[in-house]
C-alpha cells in the first residue's frame, strides 16, 4: 500500500513517513501541494493524508482535486484546526477523515488501516436488512420504511439493526442491554423499554404492520407478523 | 410676561378715554346749562373764569349748534373743530357721538332746553392722559425687558447649579482608566438621583476590575501550568545527554517525556477550549442536538480508554418523547463537559462508579451525575469553578484543575446551569440543566 503525505512542516513530515513504513505501508512525502499534483500524476497511491495548511494550493482544494482525479481513493485530513465547523469544512472538500493535530500516532495508523480496508472490500448487499417494507442501510447509516426516510440518532440505529438481525427471536432486556449498550449487569435500568418505545413511534406508528411487539414477561420480539 | 403688559396698557387707554369723555361731556353740559339756563351776564362770567382756569381740559372748545344748524355759541375761536354733518344727524337721532379730530377728543350730544333741542359740541385734548399712557409704555417696556435679563440670569446659573453634580461626576469619570480601575466615582448622599448614578457606575468598575484581574489570574496560572510539564521534560533530557546511558535508560525517559507531552497537550487543548468557549455567546448556536445521543457518545469514549470505570445511565419517566431530549448547541462542546463530569465521578472514586439519570422538567432537560468519591470540601466548593483551582484532597489524583470550569462556561453558554453539591468522603452529585429545544 502507497500513501502519499503532503504536509509542509519537516520533522512532522518526517515521522510520518518513518511511522507508517515502519508499519508496513510505503510512504512519499509532498511538502506542498503543486508537488503533490505532479507526483499524482506520475504515480499510483492506494490513499492520501493531507494537512490543510500548506504553501500553494491550500489542502482543502488539493483535497477536491484529487478526489476529482480518482473519488475512490481515500484522503485523510491532518490539521491543527478542530471545531466542528472546520472538520465540516473538511468533509465537505471531500475527505474521508479528519485528524485533529496533535494527534496519537496508533489513532492515525488505526484510522489508514480502516480507511484501506474500506477500499478492498466490494459493495455486499449484505449491508442492507429488510424486514417486511422496512430497510436499514448499513453503510450509509439510513432507515426506510415504505420509501419514507426516517431519522435515527446513532442509538436508535443501532437497536433496530440488533432488532433486525435477531428478527423474529424474543429477545430479553437482558439480552439488549448487553449487546447494545454494553452494560454488563441488569443494574434495573429502563433505557431498553424507553428506547424501544421511541423506536416504535419512529417506525410503528403510523404503519398498519407493526413490527415490534412485546412479549410479557419475557422481552421483545421484531417481525412481520 | 408680555400678555399682562399687554393687557394693563390697553386696560388702562380705554379707561383714560372713558374717563376723559365723561369729564368733556361734563363740560360741555355745564357750559350749555349756563348758556341756557342762566342769565347771559351770570353765564358769561362762569364761562370767562371756565374758560380762565382750565384744571382738567386743554384747549377747551364747546360749541352749540341749533336745530337750523346755526353756531348759537362757540368758544373755538379758531374755528378748529369740524362740525360734520354726519355727526349731527347721528346726534340729533339720540346717541352721543365721540370721535377724534386729532388732536382733539370731541363729544357730540343732544341738550334739552325747555324749548329746543341743541347739539352741544365739547372737544379738547387730553395731553395729562397721554403723558401718562406714554410714560405708561416706557415703564411696561423697561419691566419687561429687565425681567427677560434677570429669568436668563437666574435660569442661567440655577441650572449651572443643578448639572455641577453630573459634570463633577464626569470629570471623576474621565480620571478612570484600566490602570486606575481601583479609583470610585463620589456617591454624595447616595439617594437622589446622581447619587444613584454614581453607584451603579461604581458596581461597574466593581465587575471590570474583578474581570481584570480574573484574566491576569488566569493567565499567571495558565503559564505556571505549562511550565511544569517543560521543566521536567527539559531536566530529564538535560540530565540524560549528560553522558552516554544505556538503552533502557534512555526509553524510561523517552516514555517518562512522552507523558509529560501528553498532559501538555492535554492542558493546551483545554485551555484552547476555555478560550473559545469564553468569547462565543449563546448565540452562535443553531444545531439541533439529541442529548441522550452525547450522553451514550461520551459514555463509549470514557470506557474506551477506562475500561474500569462504570458509568450507568438511567432515564426517568419524564422524558416520554424522544424530542424532549433536544437541545441547541454545539455537540462536541457539550461531549466535552459530559466527559468532563463523568471523568471527574469516576475519578475520583474509589469504585469508579457514577449514577447518571436523566430527566425532563418544566421545558428543561436535566441530568444528574451521582457519584460516591472523595467529595468537595465547602470550602473547595465556592470555588469550584475557578480556573485551576483544585481540592484539597486531590493531591494525589492527576488532574489541571480547569475541567469544572470548562464545564461551567459550556453548559452557560448553553443557556443552562451547573449545580454542585457534595458531602466529603461521601460523595458529590453534578447536575446540569439545559432548555430543551422544544
Amino acid at each position: 500500500m502507497k500513501i502519499l503525505i503532503v504536509e509542509d512542516e519537516p520533522k512532522v513530515a518526517q515521522f510520518l513517513k518513518n511511522g507508517l513504513e515502519e508499519n508496513g505501508y510505503e510512504a512519499e512525502l509532498a511538502y506542498d501541494g503543486l508537488s503533490a499534483e505532479k507526483l499524482v500524476k506520475s504515480n499510483r497511491y492506494d490513499m492520501f493524508i493531507l494537512d490543510i495548511i500548506i504553501p500553494g494550493i491550500n489542502g482543502l482544494e488539493l483535497c477536491k482535486r484529487l478526489k476529482n482525479i480518482n473519488p475512490s481513493l481515500p484522503v485523510l485530513m491532518l490539521t491543527a484546526l478542530g471545531t466542528t465547523d472546520d472538520k465540516i469544512t473538511g468533509f465537505d472538500a471531500g475527505a474521508n477523515d479528519y485528524l485533529v493535530k496533535p494527534f496519537e500516532f496508533r489513532e492515525l495508523l488505526a484510522r489508514v488501516k480502516v480507511l484501506l480496508k474500506k477500499t478492498e472490500k466490494p459493495q455486499d448487499r449484505q449491508n442492507i436488512l429488510t424486514v417486511s417494507d422496512l430497510e436499514l442501510d448499513l453503510e450509509r447509516k439510513v432507515a426506510k420504511r415504505a420509501n419514507t426516510y426516517i431519522d435515527l440518532t446513532a442509538k436508535e440505529f443501532s437497536l433496530l439493526e440488533f432488532f433486525m438481525r435477531n428478527s423474529g427471536r424474543v429477545l430479553s432486556r437482558v439480552d439488549i442491554a448487553e449487546k447494545v449498550w454494553d452494560i454488563k449487569f441488569d443494574f434495573g435500568t429502563n433505557v431498553v423499554d424507553v428506547y424501544v418505545n421511541f423506536l416504535r413511534k419512529k417506525i410503528d406508528k403510523g404503519f398498519d404492520m407493526k413490527l415490534i411487539h412485546t412479549r410479557v414477561g419475557f422481552g421483545y420480539v421484531f417481525g412481520d407478523f | 410676561m408680555i400678555i399682562a403688559s399687554a393687557s394693563i396698557y390697553f386696560t388702562s387707554a380705554s379707561l383714560r378715554k372713558d374717563d376723559f369723555k365723561k369729564l368733556l361731556w361734563n363740560k360741555a353740559r355745564t357750559t350749555a346749562n349756563l348758556k341756557f339756563n342762566t342769565t347771559e351776564a351770570e353765564a358769561n362770567k362762569v364761562l370767562v373764569i371756565e374758560r380762565n382756569s382750565p384744571v382738567n381740559l386743554q384747549n377747551e372748545k364747546v360749541i352749540i349748534v341749533n336745530f337750523k344748524n346755526n353756531i348759537v355759541y362757540s368758544s373755538d375761536d379758531n374755528k378748529e373743530i369740524e362740525i360734520r354733518n354726519y355727526v349731527l344727524e347721528r346726534v340729533r337721532m339720540g346717541y352721543i357721538v365721540s370721535y377724534k379730530q386729532s388732536p382733539y377728543e370731541v363729544v357730540a350730544a343732544l341738550f334739552y332746553t325747555n324749548y329746543d333741542r341743541f347739539v352741544v359740541i365739547a372737544a379738547a385734548t387730553d395731553v395729562d392722559g397721554s403723558r401718562r399712557m406714554e410714560k405708561l409704555i416706557i415703564t411696561l417696556i423697561i419691566v419687561c425687558l429687565l425681567s427677560l435679563l434677570l429669568f436668563y440670569a437666574a435660569g442661567w446659573f440655577y441650572s449651572g447649579r443643578a448639572l455641577k453634580p453630573i459634570s463633577d461626576v464626569v470629570k471623576q469619570v474621565e480620571d478612570i482608566t484600566i490602570t486606575s480601575l481601583n479609583l470610585r466615582v463620589n456617591e454624595g448622599n447616595g439617594t437622589d438621583e446622581i447619587g444613584r448614578l454614581a453607584k451603579t457606575f461604581n458596581k461597574m468598575l466593581e465587575r471590570l476590575e474583578t474581570s481584570f484581574a480574573m484574566q491576569k489570574n488566569f493567565i499567571a496560572n495558565a503559564s505556571h501550568e505549562l511550565r511544569t510539564p517543560l521543566t521536567s521534560i527539559n531536566g530529564q533530557l538535560e540530565v540524560l545527554m549528560m553522558k552516554d546511558r544505556t538503552t533502557a535508560d534512555y526509553k524510561t525517559v523517552l516514555a517518562s517525556v512522552l507523558d509529560d507531552i501528553k498532559s501538555l497537550i492535554n492542558l493546551s487543548n483545554r485551555l484552547l477550549l476555555i478560550a473559545r468557549t469564553s468569547a462565543e455567546g449563546p448565540v452562535h448556536f443553531n444545531k439541533k442536538i439529541r442529548f441522550d445521543e452525547i450522553l451514550w457518545q461520551s459514555q463509549e469514549e470514557l470506557l474506551r480508554f477506562n475500561n474500569h470505570y462504570r458509568i450507568n445511565i438511567s432515564i426517568d419517566d419524564s422524558l416520554t418523547d424522544s424530542d424532549q431530549m433536544i437541545v441547541v448547541g454545539d455537540e462536541s462542546l457539550l461531549k466535552v463537559a459530559v466527559s468532563n463530569i463523568m471523568d471527574n465521578a469516576c475519578k475520583y472514586s474509589p469504585d469508579r462508579s457514577v449514577e447518571i439519570k436523566f430527566l425532563y422538567s418544566g421545558s428543561n432537560i436535566e441530568v444528574i451525575f451521582e457519584d460516591k468519591g472523595i467529595g468537595i470540601s465547602e470550602e473547595d466548593l465556592k470555588k469550584v469553578f475557578e480556573p485551576f483551582h483544585r481540592g484539597k484532597n486531590t493531591i494525589s489524583f492527576e488532574g489541571t484543575g480547569i475541567g469544572l470550569t470548562l464545564v461551567n462556561q459550556i453548559i452557560k453558554n448553553h443557556n443552562g446551569f451547573v449545580e454542585i453539591s457534595s458531602v466529603i468522603n461521601k460523595g458529590t452529585i453534578v447536575k446540569i440543566l439545559l432548555p430543551a429545544a422544544v
